[in-house]
């Protein structure tokens, strides 16, 4: 392997970022050989051979996406209807950063995970990858990618899938109703701040009711399933994971009678005799109000003195939360994703981590090993639930609207993808497996079509002269209608032929 | 607790039990679960009540024959076939086009069809999803059958959003008469892919009991005498013939049938087939029945018959028909009596609550027959 200038996995690796920087081109080079960099750095040999392999593959690599993306920017952009690609991005200079960036990541990432000191070895990835992390928004915010709002949400799904990875991959419970606490995540934010039904208490204090709450329910719900088996398990949750939703739609006039004096009143005909406890003015009580949901929903409150501090130079930030100005919610977010990825990769590691993994490899011996299974399984089916419960309420707030429609059994099924996508058990591979999934669903889906419509139209469709024809393939192939069909076969290839993921979980798993 | 009296403890049961149906009647009554008002709507009108028993006993013929593939599946080998609700969204599609083949404009502007090419349609839709469900069969489950059984529901349920979107994009051939008249049956899809498509109109609407309070119509009784004879003929086959023994013994011991002689590989393609070709009649008995379909039909379709197979005892055909025909029964009347809006979540609690307190069923037990 060692002679060879790229293995197998960085190849697949620069030939999907190069399909992104064909279908985006532009700034997204910066970004993409930064990826590939990374990959590259993380893929060879921990020795100074591998620094020096790393610095000649990366360059490599970034050269091969600088070129894909100088055919988006020549050829592509003079198909119909395409996106502008701003001029600055466009410059030779960008191209050099692009191959310097590519060339440098790689042999800096190689170059940490070859130091001789244990401690460089363990934090310095981490500490690039926050780096990183935070110099995105800058980045985003002065090219005009419009990638933020992608990259938030991909965020509110990693925490999910964090989540669920506790619950399905740490101990091998496939819970396929997860998107209810999704659901109570939301909609007790949606109650507990905003009009709706009159309770407006800070962001700061309902985020964590709502992933009190979220728990609970985690608990209530978890309790009766534990001693299903996988499949009977996996079909329960899945029935409430449908109530739920069903639940919040239908919230919307409520009035309740005390059971006894109502049967009572109707049998002796005195309707005062029935005693109304809920929703007993002249309208019902209205919870949730129905299909049209919630809205608007309080954004996260900052202190008007911090706002005024950050809006002078030198930062000249807008630090108000709203619509638009991702910045503020991209940080708060991001900040949410690290402290859980903490929590959970020290709870991974502790007892109650291992004894979560011993339950899903044999759950008989687990439990002769004196591992307590209702406790073991119930914190899981908890802390899964809080997370979900964590990103339900930040999403409710970042949209400022819940609806029934928003927690459909989709939602389950596509942060399972994430999972199993990147590696059931492995908390990297479900963080990949998360942001591709995210990327694939809200940009990249939509970009390809843009180039591939513009392909049709100075192909196939100029032979085409009948509009009938031309509306026809024009529905039968938009990119952006087969999202379920990808997620779908996703699952199926994945299944068939890599169900470990495409990170495996290090711990290895005996047969 | 320990040292109390077995009086005391039935008391304290009791008490439990008034407590659960108190509570029931509290928190259940935004959910339709009211017993005044469910009582005026049967005093009011009393005869509503055999005409729901009607109108369960149709939908729970669907439900039944949809249950049907499920149970022997998972008969067979202990998959929930995710899927299968999938397949009869695409059985009800077939069946819609086929008809359309035949249909005709009415003088009002309508569609309609006469009732041999429903009868005809049969065949093609029941074709069309036995290959489908074999190929899936083949395709997406055989490979993963030693593997632990949640990596085949994953693979189940993959395929299950890939005729979903199937499902969709087959709309885009509503787009197609406008191209050229050779397509003109198919402007019944209309020009939405994922608006709701209509059948056209087959059986009349009137009741065949004449002037009598309760209405039965044509539909009614059709969907019931097919799904009588297809439960009937599928127990026959089951029950009486060679490949019916080797059915059951391919769900009894795997291994052991193989031993025997058996192609186990052929006889859970055969499954497949069957349970398949089921859920394309269920589609045809559908657009009858309902005159209408859309893509996403198949997810709540096939919890329902899922959940009628693991009331009636997953694996068991009879209790398949049982539990098909209750859940259309629960169905029916809580459209009535409770809230058509509550009545998925009726169903599915139905679901979670024989899942926790009975798994095997009404009529399943541990080892016992199977499929």
């Amino acid at each position: 392997m060692k002679d060879k200038l790229l293995n197998n996995a960085e190849i697949t690796a620069i030939a999907l970022m190069g399909f992104v920087a064909l279908i985006v081109g532009g700034w997204s080079v910066i970004i993409l050989v930064v990826l590939v960099g990374a990959f590259i750095g993380v893929s060879v040999e921990p020795d100074p051979s591998g620094v020096r392999r790393a610095g000649v593959s990366g360059a490599l690599g970034a050269l091969i996406l600088v070129i894909i993306t100088l055919i988006h920017n020549t050829l592509i952009i003079r198909l119909p209807d395409q996106d502008s690609i701003p001029v600055a991005a466009q410059n030779i200079g960008v191209y050099l950063v692009a191959l310097a960036l590519g060339t440098g990541v790689a042999m800096l990432v190689a170059f940490l995970r070859a130091h001789a000191d244990a401690r460089v070895r363990r934090y310095g990835l981490m500490a690039l990858m926050l780096v990183a992390a935070v110099l995105f928004p800058f980045f985003e915010k002065q090219s005009g990618l419009f990638w933020a709002n992608t990259v938030i949400v991909a965020m509110i799904y990693s925490l999910q899938a964090l989540g669920l990875n506790i619950v399905a991959g740490y101990a091998g419970m496939l819970d396929l109703g997860y998107v209810a606490f999704f659901a109570i995540g939301g909609y007790t934010m949606a109650l507990l701040n905003s009009p709706q039904i009159n309770v407006q208490l800070l962001f700061w204090l309902v985020i964590w009711i709502a992933a009190a709450a979220a728990a609970v329910f985690g608990l209530i719900l978890g309790a009766p399933v534990l001693p299903l088996r996988g499949d009977y398990l996996a079909i329960v949750t899945l029935g409430f994971g449908e109530i739920v939703p069903i639940v919040f739609k239908n919230l919307e006039a409520v009035r309740i009678y005390e059971p006894v004096t109502e049967i009572l009143s109707a049998i002796l005909r005195q309707p005062n005799l029935a005693l109304c406890l809920v929703g007993c003015g002249e309208d019902p009580f209205n919870l949730t109000n129905g299909t049209q949901g919630v809205s608007p929903i309080g954004r996260p409150e900052v202190p008007t003195g911090l706002i005024a501090f950050f809006k002078n130079p030198p930062f000249n930030t807008d630090l108000t939360f709203l619509p638009g100005n991702y910045l503020p919610w991209y940080f708060l977010i991001l900040v949410l994703l690290v402290v859980s990825i903490f929590f959970i990769s020290r709870l991974r590691q502790s007892r109650i981590g291992r004894a979560w993994v011993a339950i899903r490899e044999d759950e008989l011996a687990a439990n002769a090993m004196g591992i307590n299974l209702v406790q073991t399984k119930l914190t899981a089916f908890m802390l899964g639930a809080m997370f979900s419960g964590f990103a339900g309420a930040f999403y409710a707030s970042y949209v400022s609207f819940v609806s029934p429609d928003a927690f459909e059994f989709s939602i389950s099924v596509i942060v399972l993808c994430m999972v199993i996508l990147g590696g059931s058990g492995s908390i990297t591979g479900v963080l990949l497996g998360a942001f591709i999934i995210k990327a694939v669903d809200l940009l990249l889906l939509d970009e390809f079509q843009v180039v591939l419509g513009g392909l049709l139209q100075v192909t196939v469709f100029r032979a085409i002269e009948s509009q009938d024809v031309r509306l026809f393939f024009n529905s039968l192939l938009d990119a952006t209608q087969y999202k379920l069909l990808l997620f779908g076969l996703i699952l199926v290839l994945m299944m068939q032929f890599r169900p470990q993921g495409l990170v495996p979980s290090v711990a290895p798993r005996r047969k | 607790m320990t040292n109390s009296s077995p009086t005391t403890r039935r008391v304290l049961r009791v008490l439990l039990i008034v407590a659960i149906i108190y509570i029931a009647l509290l928190i259940g009554q935004p959910a339709g679960l009211d017993l005044v008002k469910i009582g005026d709507d049967i005093a009011n009108n009393p005869g509503s009540i055999l005409q729901q028993l009607i109108i369960g006993l149709a939908n729970g013929a669907i439900v039944t024959i949809i249950a049907m593939g499920y149970t022997m599946v998972y008969g067979i080998i202990e998959l929930v076939n995710f899927a299968h609700g999938e397949v009869f969204m695409l059985g009800t599609f077939v069946s819609l086009v086929f008809v359309a083949l035949f249909s005709t404009t009415t003088a009002l502007g309508g569609q309609t069809a006469p009732l041999w090419a429903a009868l005809l349609g049969f065949i093609p839709a029941m074709l069309f999803c036995g290959l489908l469900n074999a190929g899936i069969e083949r395709a997406a489950y055989r490979r993963l059958r030693t593997q632990p059984k949640l990596v085949a529901l994953i693979s189940a349920i993959g395929v299950s959003f890939i005729l979903t979107n199937v499902g969709l994009q087959l709309g885009a051939l509503g787009k197609l008469p406008a191209i050229s008249p050779i397509f003109k049956s198919l402007s019944i899809l209309g020009l939405n892919n994922a608006a709701p498509k209509s059948f056209p109109v087959i059986l009349s609407n009137a009741n065949v009991l004449g002037d009598f309070p309760i209405r039965l119509t044509q539909a009614d009784v059709l969907v019931m005498v097919v799904a009588l004879a297809l439960v009937t003929a599928l127990t026959w086959f089951v029950q009486n013939t060679k490949l019916g023994k080797a059915m059951r013994a391919t769900a009894q011991n795997r291994d052991a049938a193989a031993m025997m002689g058996i192609d186990v590989d052929q006889i859970i393609t055969l499954t497949f087939l069957i349970g398949g070709a089921l859920a394309g009649a269920a589609g045809m008995m559908s657009g009858l029945y309902n005159g209408s379909m859309v893509f996403t039909m198949g997810f709540t379709a096939g919890l329902r018959s899922f959940t009628a197979a693991v009331l009636g005892g997953i694996g068991n055909i009879t209790g398949a028909a049982l539990g098909g025909v209750l859940i259309g029964l629960l169905a029916a009347f809580s459209d009535q009596y409770l809230s058509a809006r509550w009545t998925n979540a009726w169903v599915f609690l139905i679901l979670v609550l024989v899942l926790l307190i009975r798994p095997t069923g009404i009529l399943g037990q541990e080892g016992g027959e199977k499929a």
